[in-house]
Parts: structure tokens; sequence; C-alpha cells
């Protein structure tokens, strides 16, 4: 099958001298950079050339308190305390609320929120057009703490270790599009390359026999993440994204084997989407589960919300042709009990347009559409009656 | 969908593997439709432009040609003009002249209210209006018989490698290379896929490095920068745009030469011309003879006196420079350049120096040139009057700032322009021929240039400076 190929390939040699050795040169490179430069190289030199010099400047800038977010031994980061940058403001708990709260419980109902930043609102929205904000009456007080690129394992440490003590009424928890990856995942650029201004590290759980088991990385081995062979060793061992840092040292420097990475990549997306997979997980509904149990233990009720982006929200085109994840997701959970929050089913019902309801880059909300999300929340809440 | 991506070189990759698998016909309607994906990349709406302008300039072509009374000609002529630069007016001048009005009345003292217009510009609608109407009036002089085929011609309006931003390629040189056979070339393959090579070289490595490093922060604020580092910056933009712009060039000759097609070329080494005249004779060479063939000689050129001579080669360039842009420092760029150029030969006519030629006055000559060349880059960079005032007075004031450190990466990209024109220069004079380096010496250096080049393409390349026109 390969004879016609070559024979074509040999033939350049006559006709595209030029053309002939350069493919013939490359390939050697390729298969030099594939089989020998892994051998010889170190993960430091590897990571080097994996993080651009913004990653750099960002760790460097985290631990010395200076980013919007700072470390966090029980979550791996938290919002900055008293934080005040246009659009982003915290206050003396980290908490991006519309208005200053107390520990102490007031009259009122408190609601408190965790999530990523499509729960906090990002940069998207100001303080007073979050979700959370739009549910603040004379009844009701929120506290958001919801913080960029969280994954549900750390609102459960967020909660568990540093909340109980706000002592809510409800606990509002927002589900990611994507929830499931950020659990197999202790290294934020492995997961997600292009995030150099968060290149923070994070613990994560194992289910072993049948109970939660924290893995807890160091968070000081980040300051020397260029060269720190305990934090390689621990990566590769405990987080699921070290494959694709692996994939890189072996295919992410010549531009053949590169191509074939991409598209095997393409191809796993292209399963995934197909067969749905990681629309849930068991990992993620024990951790769903723990939340209720840990916060039962208070007597707070928790409601998940299942977030949307702007693909799923129209889930049309070429998209359509596959399964609906979203749909899947919230029948499964649903179907395990839990006190799900339908976003997207709000958010079609409202009379705006996805354009009207999303940020540019298609995942933050805007203000309508977080005024639109928390009547669904309120609704929600008066219909089982947990809103006095 | 930009040369310089993955993206197009998986389309470029597709079609270029169906292509030779067609007969000519099928060729043709393959070029066409990529063509048109390729435009509706950026915005499909556009597309009917480029349709518009197609029908209009076969249908007007056939008339002209069939009559042959002068005033019909004319008519139908005419008809291609105004429907062509219409279109270009509309798209790209309108909000430009609205605007001018607006500035103009308030100056008087009247205030018109608010009056812009909302419209996008098409990307490359400079380009394909030129050649549509080039065709027209082609046959209008009679230099080109009209294709029986419309899939030619729109083949011609859309062919992807240049459809936006040049070479302006004229009908003449081109229709009859659609009606002919093509066979795959080993050779043609070879100098297409290295030129291509090339290009994308000097696009990624030295354009935009110099310009997310050196030039667009310095221009962004001037008053922050020492005068070195305005200089520097300066002669780092001449060397931009020439990188970009030929960069493009180079890869669209080079993708077309792997379709089997030859476009003209658009550059001959600009900086090392010894006056302005010969800097256009080797700067943007298609666009050049555009204006010479439709603009100065319709004019007139030198055929009306000396005086009139001059006013011609002035207007001249002040379209060249509108053409550029729909700004006042894009025709303030056009004018200066056509000011030097009727100054020069006011002086060669009028006033007699003895000056001895030798390789000083020639390297003086060089100089100063390029010294008129980079200053009026300032102006054509700047993004208002007030901007390219700030920027030229800091240039000669001595002042103290901020610097920006030259390094490796910032010192290969100038090394690589160095290298570039220094083979030009090389070349015109004969000292390259009969030197040819074995083709597995070729093949390692283009090899290590691919490697090297995957590794250092900023994520988000820049566009093109010149799919702004």
């Amino acid at each position: 099958m390969l004879s016609p190929f070559l024979n074509q390939l040999f033939s350049l040699r006559v006709f595209a001298p030029h053309v002939f050795y350069t493919l013939l040169i490359l390939g050697m490179i390729e298969l030099v950079a594939i089989f020998v430069l892994p051998l010889i190289l170190s993960d430091a030199v590897y990571i080097r050339m994996f993080l651009d010099e913004k990653a750099g400047i960002s760790t460097e800038r985290f631990f010395q308190n200076e980013n919007a977010n700072v470390p966090d031994d029980i979550t791996g980061w938290t919002n900055k305390k008293n934080e005040n940058r246009q659009l982003w403001v915290t206050d003396q708990f980290g908490s991006r609320s519309a208005y200053p709260a107390t520990i102490v419980k007031s009259a009122k109902e408190r609601i408190i929120f965790l999530g990523s930043s499509m729960v906090n609102g990002g940069l998207a929205v100001s303080n007073r057009e979050t979700m959370s904000a739009f549910m603040d009456s004379a009844d009701v007080e929120t506290l958001n703490f919801g913080s960029m690129v969280y994954s549900v394992d750390q609102s459960l440490l967020a909660y568990k270790n540093k909340l109980k003590v706000f002592n809510a009424d409800v606990l509002v928890i927002g589900i990611d599009p994507a929830p499931v990856s950020g659990l197999y995942n202790h290294y934020i650029p492995f997961r997600i390359p292009d995030e150099t201004s968060m290149p923070y590290l994070k613990p994560r759980f194992d289910i072993v026999n049948g109970a939660l088991v924290e893995l807890k990385p160091q968070l000081q081995w980040l300051k020397t993440y260029t060269d720190n062979d305990k934090l390689y060793q621990f990566l590769e061992k405990n987080d699921y994204y070290y494959r694709d840092f692996e994939m890189y040292k072996s295919y992410g420097l010549t531009p053949i084997a590169y191509g074939l990475a991409t598209l095997y990549k393409k191809y796993q997306l292209f399963l995934d989407y197909s067969l749905a997979r990681k629309v849930t997980d068991p990992l993620l509904e024990m951790i769903m589960r723990e939340l209720v149990v840990e916060a039962g233990q208070q007597g707070t009720k928790v409601y998940f919300l299942i977030l949307t982006d702007q693909r799923m929200f129209n889930w049309s085109g070429m998209w359509g042709l596959f399964p609906d994840r979203y749909q899947l997701r919230v029948d499964v959970l649903r179907s395990e009990k839990f006190n799900i929050i339908d976003i997207r089913k709000a958010l079609r019902a409202s009379s705006y347009e996805g354009y009207d309801l999303f940020h540019e880059d298609g995942l933050h909300y805007r203000l309508v559409a977080n005024q639109v999300i928390a009547e669904a929340i309120t609704t929600r809440l008066n219909v089982d009656g947990v809103l006095k | 969908m930009n040369f310089a991506s993955i993206q197009y070189l998986a389309f470029f990759g597709s079609i270029f593997f169906v292509y030779w698998h067609l007969s000519r016909k099928q060729q043709n309607l393959l070029l066409l439709l990529g063509s048109w994906f390729f435009y509706a990349c950026w915005d499909w709406r556009f597309l009917s432009l480029i349709i518009i302008s197609t029908l209009v300039d076969y249908v007007v072509g056939k008339k002209i040609h069939s009559s042959e009374v002068l005033r019909t000609r004319k008519v139908w002529l005419w008809i291609s003009i105004t429907v062509n630069l219409g279109i270009l007016f509309y798209f790209k001048y309108a909000n430009f002249f609205v605007e001018s009005f607006v500035i103009f009345c308030n100056g008087l003292g009247y205030s018109p209210g608010h009056l812009t217009l909302n419209i996008i510009l098409p990307v490359g609608i400079s380009f394909y209006t030129f050649q549509s109407l080039s065709y027209s009036f082609d046959i209008y002089k009679k230099e080109l018989k009209p294709t029986n085929s419309l899939l030619d011609f729109a083949t011609f309006v859309a062919f992807f490698p240049q459809l936006v931003a040049g070479p302006i390629v004229r009908a003449k040189e081109f229709v009859h290379q659609l009606s002919t056979e093509r066979h795959f070339k080993g050779e043609e393959f070879q100098s297409g896929a290295t030129r291509f090579l090339m290009g994308f070289l000097k696009k990624v490595f030295i354009a935009d490095t110099l310009a997310v490093y050196l030039v667009d922060p310095v221009f962004a604020s001037p008053d922050s920068y020492s005068s070195g580092t305005l200089w520097l910056a300066m002669i780092g933009y001449a060397v931009q745009i020439y990188a970009d712009f030929s960069g493009y060039t180079n890869m669209a000759i080079g993708s077309a030469l792997m379709l089997g097609f030859r476009l003209p070329e658009n550059f001959n080494f600009p900086y090392l011309a010894t006056n302005i005249s010969d800097f256009w004779r080797r700067w943007h060479m298609t666009m050049s003879r555009f204006f010479r063939d439709y603009v100065y000689i319709a004019l007139g050129g030198n055929q009306r006196g000396e005086a009139r001579t001059y006013v011609n080669q002035i207007l001249t360039t002040l379209v060249s420079g509108l053409w550029h842009g729909a700004a006042w420092t894009f025709v303030a760029w056009g004018g200066l350049h056509g000011l030097i150029t009727s100054t020069l030969q006011f002086k060669n006519r009028h006033l007699k120096f003895n000056v001895p030629s030798n390789w000083i006055t020639t390297l003086m000559a060089w100089a100063l040139t390029q010294l008129l060349v980079c200053l009026a880059w300032v102006v054509f960079r700047a993004t208002s009057f007030d901007h390219a005032r700030g920027y030229l007075q800091r240039l000669f004031s001595n002042e103290f700032g901020d610097v920006i450190v030259v390094n490796a990466v910032i010192g290969l990209a100038f090394a690589g322009f160095v290298f570039d024109h220094t083979y030009g220069w090389l070349k015109e004079r004969g000292r390259l021929t009969g030197y040819d380096l074995p083709s597995i010496f070729k093949g390692l250096v283009y090899a290590v240039l691919i490697v090297f080049m995957f590794n250092f393409i900023p994520e988000e390349a820049n566009p093109f400076i010149y799919f702004q026109f």
C-alpha cells in the first residue's frame, strides 16, 4: 500500500530535489524530537518551553499577592480580600457581593454562591450585575464566593473548611459546561495551556474504596515550577492532564508531529461529543453528594445550577448532530435526586437572543442573563418553600 | 483566512490535492468555488460585491468589444468605472468624506450634526475592484479581447492567492493562463513552495516580531520613548511593512505557482533605491503601473508640458495615497512622494550640478532617499496628523525617555531583512550568477527554518497590513 506513495516521494528527488530534501530532513528532525529528545531533556526544560514568560510573571505575582487571586492552602487559590479593580470588587471575606456582609447572620435568608467565574460574573459584569446580586432584597442577602476557574471539588473544600461559619440557609453551586475535566487536574496550564494568567495548582479528589480521598500538592512547589522534580513526579502520578504535557514533549515541537497530535485530540473530542462521554462522572456525583451531606449537617439546602455556554444554549447546526450534552447532564443529575436548576431552560424561555445573554467569549453571562438566572433561582426556592 | 495560518495551509492543501486530478475546466471551477469560499471566510455577505463586479465587467467587456463607435464604447467604460468605483467609494470612502465634510463645516462654524455612516470595509476591495476594472480598460484600449467564458473571467477576478492584497494582476496577463491546459510540473511546485516558505518567514518572523516588540509599542505612545528609540522604531516600521507586504506577495506568488499560474512580481528590493522614482519602480510595482497606466497617462502623462507633468505626478500620487486608506494621512503620504519626485525632476532639468558619479555619491543618494522614505512612513503609520507631528518633532528633539533594548529576536529580524536586501544587491550586480547551493544543503536550511518558525510563531498572528486597503 505504501509503495505508490514511496514511489511518488522518491520521484520528488528528481523533479523537486529541494522539496525532497526538505521533507527528508524535516522527517528526521521530527523523529529525533519524538523519540530522542524526551530521553535527553528533563521536564524542567520542556516546562519552560511549554509555558510562556507570562506564566512565570503570573506565578511570581501570585506568591506576592499581586493577582486578583491569592494562594490558599485549602483550595489552591482564592479571591483576594478587599480587592478593587474597576468591575471586580471583593469584601473583607473575599466575597464578590453587592452589599457588605458580616459573619453574624441577620434576619434575612442567607444564600451562598460558589463556583467559577461564570457564577461570580468574572470581568463581564460589575458586582451589582451578578446573578447573586439580583437576588439581594429586603428578605435575602447573598454572598458570592465564586472564584476564577474553580471546579466543584474546590467548591466542596471551600465550603467544608471555610464557609460553614456563615451559616447559610441555601448553598447555590455552579456546575460549569465542562464539569468533569477540572476534577482530574492539578496544574491548570496542563489542562488549559492558554490560561497563562492563572498557572496555579489545585487539590483534587480520588475515589478510594468508595470514599473521597483528597490529593493535595504542596503549593510552595509552584514557586520553583521551572525546576522542581517533586512537583513533576506528583503531577506525573496524579494529574490526568500530565498526558497532554507528555504529548507536548514528543509532539509539540515539530509541525508534522504536532499536526498529527492535534488530529488525534480532535478525534478524541469527536468521540467525547458523539458518544456523550464526560457528560457527568462518578467522581462529580460523589463530590456533589458530599456537598449535600456537609451542608445538610447545618440544615443548609443545596441547589446546583447547571450552567450553559453559548454553544450549548444554541446547540444547533453542526453541533446539533451530536447528542445534547446539556440535556443529558440535567437528566442524569436529576435522576440522582440532586436539586437541579436548569439554567438553559430558563434562558431559552426568556425573550433574549444568545448575543444578549452571553459575553463575547461565549461563556460568561451578561447582565440580562444573570437577571434571568436570579429569577429562575428565586422561583425555584419559592416553589420549594425554602424562602420565607 | 490568513495566509500565515494553519487554516490556510489546510485549505490550500485540500485544493492542491484535488486540483491536479481535474481537467482544465474543472480546475477553473474548483478555483472559483475555492476562491469564493476563501473570501466568504471573512464575511460571506461581501461575496456579492465580487459577483457584481464580475458580472458587470464581463458584460461591459463584451459590449465595448462589439462596438466600433467611440461614444458607445466610452459609455460602457463609464458604466464599469461607475459601478466599480461606486462600490469602492461607498464601502471605503463614504465615511471618510462625510466625516471630513462635518469637520469642514464645524471649522466654518456650522454644525451639520452627527452624520457618521456605519459601513464595514470589505477586505481586499481596493484590489479586486481595480483588477476587474482593468479588464474593461484593456478592452477599451484594444489591448485585450474579451473572454467568452464567464467561468474564466470570474476565476480571474476572484483568484484566491491574490484576491485580498494583490499583486494587482491585469486581465491580459492572466486570463489566457486560465484558458491554457495546466499540468503539474515539479520545478514550478518547488519554486512555488520555496517562495511560499520565504514569504511565510518574512511575515511571521520579521514583520510580526518587529511589530510586537518594537513598532507597535513605540508608535502607541511616542512621547514616552527616547528620540533614539523613535528612530529605531521608524526604521523598524519601514522593515515591517516591507516584510509584511512582500511576504504576503511571496506567499501569493508561491501559491499561484504551485497551481501552475504566474503572477507578476510586486517588489524588487525597494530599500536599494537611490531616488524616489527608483523606489516606486521597486515598491508595490503592480499598483504603481496601474496608476501610471490608468491615472497618470489618462491625465496626459508628460505629454502636456513640464508644469502639467508635475501636476499629473502629484495628482497620481495623491490618488495612490487615498487608495491606501480613507484618511488624510495616507493622502499626505502620497502627496509627499509626489512632491519629492517632482522636485527632484525639476532639479535635474534646471539645476545642473557637476557631481561626479561614484560609489560615495551613490551611497549618499541612497541614504537620502531612504531617509525620506522612512520619514514619509511615519506619516503613513500615524493615526492622525497630530500623532505624526508629535512623532516627527520628538524624532529630531534629542529627548530622553524609555528605550527598547534590541534583544536577540529583534536583532535577528533586522538581520533577516539585511540578508534579504544584501541578496538583492548581489543579485542586481550579477555576483550570484553561477552560484548554486546543493539541494541537500537547501533542504537542511528550509527544514530548520520550518521548525524554527513553528516554535516562534506568535499565537495570534497579526493581520497583513495591506488587508486593510
